[in-house]
């Protein structure tokens, strides 16, 4: 196990120097220059020039990337050319709002799917399940902005449940307040996953179902909810794993149309403000970070799919 | 199949009922259910403005757009604003242009304090001039007159003196827009623009300072009680929103006070209204499309005359702003807030003489690019409309969107002659010798927008003289020379309206952008 922890984040380098050229070669190649920022009409060239070198924008794309790559492999990622501050700090200033509107709404996912998926399976084809099934094609189809405004307009400004936007009352420091705000985008946030998670556990329900173990059972007189609980649970929970390493990268980043709607303070409107301004370090930051936690997401998810399912723990041995 | 149908008819009758219960309720607020009347003038209070981007640091100087220089505008006091009848002063108490126009006395107001309580002396101006000239600083703006530096002496505690380089007619207006940042908070930084006291101190002049900055979130603003004037407010807040529709919604749940109008339907709705009141203030601005001199096609006056006179300018303007309120048509390089406007016929539309134009230009079934900021209001129903109106005449046009950066940078920076139309607005509301950066053939901005050298010399004359008389009656040349060397087609001249809650008064004081460029005059009311 441990050598193929050690081969899989060795494996891990090539991919990540790999994203960091592409990443920074697509954002010098959108048009635009954060340099444009600083330009007044009244400046001569000269002046542009010496902003440009003090910014670390002069030189060839290559010594650009060159001279970035060399700062973050002494833990430097640079300073924003727009706000002058390190990148990390802004990075790590957002991520706790970001990891906790990201981290609700993928427990509520779990939490509302794991048992509506489980029902669907069991009750396949009949009405339940088919409600259910209206509802997840639903999730899944339904425009996040769309539903999110939806919300804003029935719960906030027709009803003033919740508030409309932001992530706290300002003046207002309680928990209390901070969860009153989270309810909305986190409920707009989880309908794509519950759907998304109710239909994999679903499927996987009807074929656990059909499995002969659960026929063993059946004929061994297990009650049948001992039948879900004990053994068909687990089994159908293991596809979930792979999509909860994959969505670990979002947890971190955020959802930069949600954010926006809900003006929640996060790491989707620090991305967009960055991307706005071609603000190169930011972006490239941004953009690692998120490479970075979905590769390791994903190592963690085959660990854990690995310590779910023997078999797999076998294969790797082998 | 048949139940499951009707499941889906009964989600999607909820759903139905929900929405339509939002339109019933806002029915209920036109028709009354909450009206408010305003009635006496209340002591403190707060308003709260929705903004798009946040700032991106505490100190004036780094702002870079227009919502950062709104949000940081109560906490910076200007010098003085040059308006076109009047002058408004804040720092100072008073400036005088020496005969030859080569010196400017500021004297500031006497017992002015920064937001800590240090006083505010000449020698903070004098300093500030110091550092912003320091190209490392990036914020030389104010310092130099066509690329030489201007020089500060201090005369005595509160006056201070600036010697132009030059004469420079338009550098009193930019003169008292500066935003001065106090010497002793800043003095041992080795770089103000990487300073961390930018993001930490916010030390400012204004009648509002600093309570709280959240970053992302919001910038609350309470009122700095050592002003040398009276604020009513209390406080004033910036909310961080970057969706427009979520803006929208929070303003008709009284979260916020304030919201732009840049429709007609929402300008009928919200007069509609009994609950806001409706704000109309000049903002100054001429949206235009400008020629690209790069173009092979554009570089042909008579193409540019055949576009000029094929295009119904007010047809353009009604069809996107759809109020005369928002927009009117627009004539000339300046718009009626300008020093010196003077009013002149724009160019007549003229269908037949556009169709032979074209002929005779080679124009005729030929494709040209038109590029357009699709993050400005209103810029794509226009160049919408400026498509079908040219195809009236035998020209496609192939019309393109970018974002604010991506379009800079191909109407401004690049000059690759890929476009050949692109949609622009630049404001023009006072002494603004800034235009002459975009139509003078001078300096970068100019790269690509067509002009003459007679353009270009009358720009200089323009600014090279203190004499009024002199002055209107070189700008009017340029008005005409502009119109007659067809560089650009004025599109519109635009209003700034707002709606604004009933109980807030005080937003048209002064009744031209910025929103607003004093808070002291707002107040509520019961």
């Amino acid at each position: 196990m441990k050598n193929y922890i050690l081969k899989r984040i060795v494996q891990m380098i090539p991919v990540l120097i790999l994203v960091s050229i592409f990443s920074f070669m697509i954002i010098h190649l959108a048009p635009g220059d954060p340099i444009n920022m600083y330009i007044r009409p009244d400046m001569t060239e000269e002046e542009i020039q010496i902003i440009r070198e003090d910014l670390g924008l002069d030189g060839t794309i290559v010594e650009q990337y060159v001279a970035w790559l060399k700062n973050v492999l002494r833990g430097n990622f640079g300073n924003s050319v727009i706000t002058h501050q390190p990148v990390a700090d802004q990075i790590f200033n957002k991520l706790p709002s970001t990891l906790l509107l990201m981290g609700t709404s993928f427990v509520l996912s779990i939490i509302i799917a794991i048992p509506l998926g489980l029902v669907s399976g069991m009750k396949k084809n009949k009405l339940v399940d088919q409600v259910i099934s209206i509802f997840s094609y639903i999730g899944i189809s339904i425009p996040s902005f769309w539903f999110a405004l939806m919300l804003i307009i029935v719960f906030s400004l027709n009803l003033h449940w919740f508030p409309t936007n932001g992530m706290r009352t300002i003046g207002v420091e309680s928990v209390l307040d901070v969860v009153w705000h989270l309810v909305l985008p986190s409920i707009v946030l989880s309908i794509d996953n519950i759907a998304v998670f109710t239909r994999y556990i679903r499927s996987n329900t009807i074929t656990q179902l059909e499995e002969e173990y659960v026929l063993t059972a059946k004929s061994k007189g297990v009650p049948k909810k001992r039948i879900m609980t004990g053994h068909v649970l687990k089994n159908c929970l293991l596809p979930i794993i792979t999509i909860a390493g994959m969505n670990l990268a979002s947890l971190v980043t955020g959802s930069f149309i949600i954010e926006s709607v809900f003006g929640w303070p996060g790491m989707g409107t620090l991305g967009m403000s960055a991307i706005n301004s071609r603000d190169y370090p930011m972006i490239m930051g941004f953009t690692m970070l998120s490479c970075l936690i979905l590769i390791v997401g994903n190592l963690i998810a085959d660990l854990l799919y690995s310590v779910a399912d023997p078999r797999i723990k076998q294969g790797v041995k082998r | 199949m048949k139940k499951a149908l009707s499941m889906l008819l009964v989600v999607v009758m909820v759903l139905g009922l929900l929405v339509t219960g939002c339109g019933n309720s806002q029915e209920e607020n036109k028709e009354g259910g909450d009206k408010v009347s305003a009635g006496e003038k209340v002591e403190g209070g707060s308003v709260v403005r929705a903004m798009p981007t946040d700032i991106l640091s505490l100190n004036y100087w780094y702002e870079t757009g227009d919502e950062g220089m709104t949000m940081l505008r109560p906490v910076y006091d200007p010098l003085f604003i040059v308006a076109k009848d009047e002058v408004r002063y804040y720092l100072a108490e008073s400036y005088e242009l020496s005969e030859d126009g080569l010196e400017v006395t500021v004297k500031l107001r006497d017992g002015l304090k920064w937001h800590d309580g240090e006083s505010i002396t000449a020698d903070d101006a004098v300093w500030n001039f110091q550092v912003k000239s320091i190209a490392e600083n990036k914020a030389s703006s104010g310092t130099k007159i066509n690329g030489q530096l201007v020089t500060v002496e201090k005369v005595d505690e509160l006056t201070f003196k600036v010697i132009l380089p030059e004469v420079s007619a338009s550098y009193i207006a930019t003169l008292g827009g500066i935003r001065l940042i106090p010497k002793h908070v800043y003095e041992n930084e080795a770089n103000i623009a990487s300073s961390e006291l930018n993001m930490t101190q916010g030390v400012g002049s204004g009648p509002y300072k600093v309570k709280e900055w959240k970053q992302g979130e919001s910038l609350t603003l309470e009122k700095f009680e050592d002003y040398y004037r009276e604020s009513s407010l209390d406080t004033v807040v910036f909310k961080v929103m970057p969706n427009e529709s979520a803006q929208e919604i929070a303003f008709e749940n009284g979260e916020i006070n304030v919201h732009r109008i840049t429709t007609s339907d929402k300008l009928e709705k919200y007069s509609k209204d009994d609950r806001y009141e409706i704000v109309t203030l000049n903002e100054g601005r001429i949206n235009y499309m400008g020629f690209n001199s790069n173009s092979e096609l554009m570089k042909d006056i008579k193409a540019r005359e055949a576009i000029a006179t094929a295009l119904n300018v007010p047809e353009i303007v009604s069809g996107a702003y759809g109020s005369e309120e928002i927009a009117v048509a627009a004539k000339t390089v300046f718009c009626e807030q300008n020093f010196y406007y003077k009013d002149i016929d724009g160019y007549k539309h003229d269908l037949e003489k556009a169709k032979q134009l074209v002929k005779d230009a080679g124009l005729e079934g030929k494709t040209l690019q038109l590029v357009y900021n699709s993050s400005r209001a209103n810029m794509e129903d226009c160049a919408l409309i400026i498509q079908q109106q040219l195809k009236e005449v035998g020209i496609e046009v192939k019309v393109t969107g970018y974002e604010t950066q991506g379009f800079f940078e191909k109407f401004f920076y690049t000059d690759l002659g890929d476009w050949d139309l692109g949609l622009n607005g630049y404001s023009t509301n006072a002494d603004n010798q800034g235009d002459e950066y975009m139509f003078s053939n001078q300096g970068f901005l100019s790269k690509n927008l067509v002009s003459t050298d007679e353009i270009a010399d009358l720009w200089n004359a323009g600014d090279a003289t203190t004499d009024p008389e002199k002055r209107a009656e070189i700008y009017a040349d340029i008005q005409q020379k502009t119109k007659d060397a067809y560089t650009m087609v004025p599109i519109s001249d635009c209003n700034f309206i707002l709606a604004v809650d009933k109980n807030l008064k005080g937003c048209d004081a002064i009744n031209i952008v910025p929103v607003f460029e004093d808070y002291t005059k707002l107040y509520m009311t019961e």
